[in-house]
């Protein structure tokens, strides 16, 4: 039995797309024009009649039955009229009111979600990880969560600073100064870094799939011009456990335009590294290896590598030794003079040596002056002279003078001789009154720097104020009364001087640099001098009685050292015994039976272990170790200002200093750089890690121990004979050097490091954040009432 | 085309649709991108893309293709939307409430799209199995014209029969079992016990009846059959259409929870790329 036919006019016409079907439709008996769009029954009759000729024609579809028997009634109507249904809701309109229910209850859940108390719970995509977990504000690191859903709803539509949550990961961590550019560091930088591997990316072929990434999509730094968000690599809310730092190599590799498969293949060579820079210090191993060790003897020279160089702390970097651990047996000498040709002191205070019968014949108003003195003023007597502007143009002037010879000196030369020759009085006279505050503010004003006490009182040296007496007393015995009188505006001649020279009244020194013995000379002889001479006059310095300065305590007294009396406050003198090393003078006295005469002391000799020494109408400062305070100062401040206006002062006290016969000699181990800025820096430490700066590569030397064979060090770490490795020492510029050192091999480390061993990611030997990792200040203020509550224990 | 060809074309190119995307997303995520972008926007479209299949099947008048067509592509466009998915989840249950509540949407959607998919496969061949396949719209007016034409018998047969044993079976029996859908549960389980007490009833009835009587009888015994494989038709197209009832439905949630996901996610992002 069939049920459906397919006829056209046999069946009813179906309408499952509406929302309404006929009530009677479980009947069968459903009407042909079915409810409207409100679900209201629309059926009145069977048919509709129409018109036929005079009369009315039934229209009752076939489907229908056809044609009813009885046909329309005379006025034009149905005759089998039906009775209204209850329409029902097709299976459509059901499912739509599932879906208009569905929605309302999303909507509402929704609703309820965002205005409840636990929203941040509800909409949080997941746990931070540990390291961030102590964080329970959203808004700590979303801008823009501090506010109703509304504003997220503005939030997520507006267009605003993309780094703006970056900069809320700055208040924890802190990256430098351009801590959102790649790698932190500057442009110029990095273009500089990319230009140096721009040959090396033409000549590679990137990985397919790098190339094809790089295609599709632009480097990320091209895509964020103005800085990579920190959540670019960093990405959280995937729990407590998930790597947070996880880098592929592919992605390390999407912003540099040098790109490769792996370590194995197409890694670029090391090239410098890890000999970038010339060494700090200016330790050559070939000519040690090779020449110094040999002849130091087997006693002396290291047996192994680690005789000298030792793990850092985090075992990355292997540090050299100190001096004194390494280097002393051999150099300590050679720092307190030994081997050294020439003077062997820095000159800091000087008598210049004038033509004195020439101004004497030109009445120059100079005083007295000492006769015998052929020194020029000392880079740093300059400095300290040209704290007044005039007295600076006057040494200019006479520089360019013979001040031996002034035969035909003009006026204005005059004048600057004595411009210079006053300038010279008084600052002996300031020195000796007034101490450090005089040394600190001619400094401070020559070199332009704000110098302050430590600082000065190194680069006095902590010289004696019974050292700048009895140099005083020697050559300018009437310093005090003359300086008085020239700021009275007086004249003094230096006939004057002459005549009071010719009463024998001003010691004269010999050529060979000791004092003459006679009474005169006693009463300004040289504190190193015996007991007949300002000791004996007016207070011996190891005398307990009232020293120099009269009314104060001696400088060496028994209650009171010299801290006290030092007009500049250095360290108290040496107790060694007032006589020379190795007392020869003694020991001739002894043999002669005569008493030894003191005045035949060398004093540069009695300085070998370092200090003040007078000489030649110059006072003198002997290193007296390594690491000398007075000639690092001396250096690292000069230094610093040769780039400076100071530099016509700085630069040559500097020269003498860093030069190859100074007596100092830091710089033939410690090298200079110059800086950007074009100060000068010395570097008077070997490389130290600090382990605030993150470098692009490190290396766990600590780690490969273990892996080492009988070559030891030298697997990696190979001395190069052919390259001139002093030469490095020649400029300032660390960077244009011949490493000491053969290149790192990279086929050393990928015998091991391959994916399947030991590993061979990027991130294995490189870091991204570069630069200085700065740690957040405290900023809690302290109560001082908190800090003296007890401690509770916990 | 084969209907096993198309299938197969069909297939190798959700596949390689899929294996293009999938390699699309690795670089992105090569490119340091957060994949999840790309990925989420990908979905969103395939998800609107789906969508379309149900403004197309209201808008029957516009030449948009064939509806049959449109299924196919709705079909391999909502398992590749899978695929994406679970690229964008990261393979894995997500971490937030929101979140989950989202992922439990999609994955209903989906799993009720292939549930769907697996209905449309099996039943319409079982369709086909009792009785002539019919349209769902019209099984009401045959169930009503069977039920008038049996009524109609019975009352024949008081005529002819001068007994009341049919009627008062009919009244008892088949009015009920005539006046709606009856045993839907079994016909999708395919048992036709209930059709089988019912002719074993009518069987037991045949001893009753004289001659004429059992001539009716047969003539109700097989409108019933046909009723009952009404009912089965019934039940099976029920089944075909309901599905809908929830997939459709979820599928609008899902959208709106889409909306509030994207305007969280952008309102939040941190990213720069």
């Amino acid at each position: 039995m069939r049920l459906q036919p397919f006829d056209f006019d046999l069946n009813p016409y179906e309408r499952p797309n509406q929302s309404w079907v006929c009530g009677r439709l479980n009947e069968g008996r459903s009407c042909q024009i079915g409810p409207d769009r409100k679900g209201r029954c629309r059926a009145q009759a069977e048919c509709q009649p129409r018109r036929d000729g005079s009369g009315w024609a039934c229209t009752r579809p076939a489907s229908a039955g056809g044609p009813c028997e009885c046909g329309p009634r005379p006025d034009g109507s149905c005759s089998r009229p039906i009775p209204p249904c209850v329409p029902r809701r097709s299976l459509r309109r059901k499912r739509g009111i599932a879906v208009a229910w569905v929605l309302t209850l999303a909507i509402g859940l929704m609703a309820l979600a965002f205005t409840s108390p636990i929203t941040p719970q509800l909409f949080s995509p997941g746990p931070l990880t540990l390291q961030h977990g102590q964080i329970v504000e959203c808004g700590d690191c979303h801008t823009d969560f501090d506010g109703t859903p509304m504003r997220w709803l503005h939030a997520a539509f507006e267009a605003d600073e993309p780094q703006k949550d970056s900069r809320l990961c700055l208040n924890c961590h802190q990256f430098g100064a351009a801590p959102l550019s790649p790698h932190g560091v500057g442009s110029d930088q990095l273009g500089q870094t990319t230009r140096a591997t721009e040959a090396s990316a033409r000549q590679s072929t990137p990985p397919g799939e790098l190339a094809l990434a790089t295609l599709l999509f632009d480097r990320p730094t091209a895509a964020a011009p103005e800085g990579l968000a920190c959540a670019t690599c960093h990405r959280e809310h995937h729990g407590a456990d998930f790597e947070l730092t996880h880098m592929s190599d592919q992605q390390c590799q999407s912003c540099h335009s040098l790109q490769f498969d792996s370590f194995a293949k197409g890694h670029p060579d090391f090239d410098a590294w890890p000999y970038e820079r010339r060494t700090r210090i200016n330790f050559d191993h070939v000519s040690h290896f090779g020449r110094h060790f040999e002849k130091a003897g087997l006693d002396k020279a290291p047996a192994t590598c680690s005789d000298c160089h030792k793990p850092s702390g985090d075992g990355q970097a292997m540090l050299a030794g100190s001096f004194e651990a390494t280097c002393s047996a051999c150099h300590l000498e050679q720092i307190a003079g030994a081997e050294h040709v020439g003077v062997k002191g820095i000159p800091f205070l000087a008598v210049p040596g004038l033509d004195l019968i020439e101004l004497g014949a030109r009445g120059a108003d100079i005083g007295e002056w000492p006769e015998w003195s052929e020194q020029q003023l000392p880079p740093i007597m300059k400095t300290l002279l040209a704290a007044d502007p005039a007295t600076a143009a006057a040494v200019e002037r006479l520089e360019t003078l013979d001040a031996l010879d002034l035969t035909g000196l003009s006026d204005e030369d005059l004048a600057a001789v004595e411009q210079v020759a006053w300038g010279v009085k008084e600052l002996f006279h300031d020195l000796i009154l007034e101490g450090e505050p005089v040394l600190m503010q001619r400094l401070s004003q020559s070199l332009g720097m704000s110098l302050d006490r430590t600082a000065t009182v190194r680069m006095a040296g902590v010289v004696p104020l019974d050292v700048m007496r009895s140099a005083q007393q020697d050559w300018f015995p009437s310093l005090f009364e003359e300086v008085a009188r020239h700021r009275r505006g007086e004249t003094m001649p230096i006939a004057d001087s002459v005549e009071e020279e010719s009463d024998g009244s001003i010691a004269a020194e010999n050529s060979d640099g000791t004092q003459e013995a006679d009474g005169n000379s006693d009463k300004q002889s040289d504190i190193l001098g015996d007991n007949l001479g300002i000791l004996d006059e007016q207070a011996d310095i190891l005398n307990d009685s009232p020293g120099i300065l009269e009314g104060e305590q001696g400088i060496l007294g028994e209650d009171q050292g010299i801290l006290e009396s030092d007009v500049f406050g250095g360290a108290p003198l040496d107790s060694s015994p007032l006589a020379p090393p190795g007392g020869e003078l003694a020991e001739q006295a002894e043999e002669s039976g005569k008493a030894a005469d003191p005045t035949k002391i060398d004093t540069e000799a009695w300085a070998d272990w370092g200090g003040w020494y007078r000489r030649d109408f110059a006072l003198y400062y002997r290193p007296v170790d390594h690491a000398d305070r007075f000639s690092r100062t001396w250096l690292d401040i000069s230094a610093a200002a040769v780039s400076t206006p100071a530099k016509r002062f700085a630069t040559p006290i500097f020269d003498s200093l860093a030069a190859d016969n100074s007596p100092s000699k830091c710089t033939k181990c410690h090298s200079v750089d110059r800086e950007d800025g074009g100060a000068l820096n010395m570097k008077w430490r070997a490389f130290q890690p600090d382990p605030r700066m993150r470098t692009a590569t490190h290396f766990s030397h600590t780690t490969h121990f273990s892996l080492l064979d009988e070559k030891g060090c030298r697997t990696c770490h190979n001395v190069n004979n052919e390259t001139d490795y002093q030469a490095g020492y020649d400029d300032f510029d660390p960077l244009t050097f011949q490493p000491g050192f053969q290149p790192m091999q990279a086929a050393i480390c990928r015998d091991c490091h391959t994916r399947e061993v030991a590993g061979e990611s990027c991130v294995l030997c490189h870091r991204y954040h570069l630069g200085e990792a700065l740690t957040l200040p405290v900023s809690i203020e302290v109560n001082p009432e908190d800090l003296m509550q007890p401690n509770d224990g916990r | 085309m084969t209907l096993q060809v198309r299938r197969f074309l069909n297939l190798a190119a959700m596949v390689t649709a899929g294996a293009l995307l999938f390699a699309l997303l690795r670089l992105n995520d090569m490119a340091l991108r957060d994949q999840s972008f790309l990925s989420g926007w990908l979905l969103v479209a395939c998800l609107l893309f789906l969508t379309l299949f149900n403004a197309r099947k209201k808008l029957p008048f516009l030449p948009l293709l064939r509806a049959s067509t449109w299924l196919q592509a709705h079909i391999y466009v909502g398992l590749v939307s899978v695929l994406i998915f679970l690229l964008h989840t990261g393979w894995r249950l997500p971490d937030g409430v929101f979140e989950i509540v989202l992922w439990f949407l999609f994955t209903a959607v989906a799993a009720s799209g292939v549930v769907g998919i697996l209905l449309s496969r099996m039943l319409a061949g079982r369709l086909a199995m009792y009785g002539e396949p019919l349209i769902f719209e019209r099984l009401p007016l045959y169930r009503a014209r069977l039920a008038r034409e049996v009524a109609e018998l019975t009352q024949s047969s008081v005529v002819n029969t001068r007994s009341a044993t049919l009627v008062k079976y009919y009244t008892t029996r088949l009015e009920p079992f005539l006046r709606q859908p009856r045993n839907l549960l079994r016909h999708l389980l395919q048992s036709r016990k209930p059709l089988r007490a019912l002719q074993r009833e009518m069987a037991a009835l045949r001893r009753y009846l004289n001659e004429p009587g059992r001539a009716i009888l047969d003539e109700i015994e097989e409108q019933v059959v046909a009723k009952d494989n009404l009912d089965y038709q019934y039940s099976l197209h029920l089944l075909l259409k309901g599905w809908l009832f929830v997939h459709i439905p979820l599928t609008y949630g899902l959208l709106l929870a889409i909306l509030a996901h994207l305007t969280l996610v952008y309102a939040f992002t941190s990213s720069t790329l």
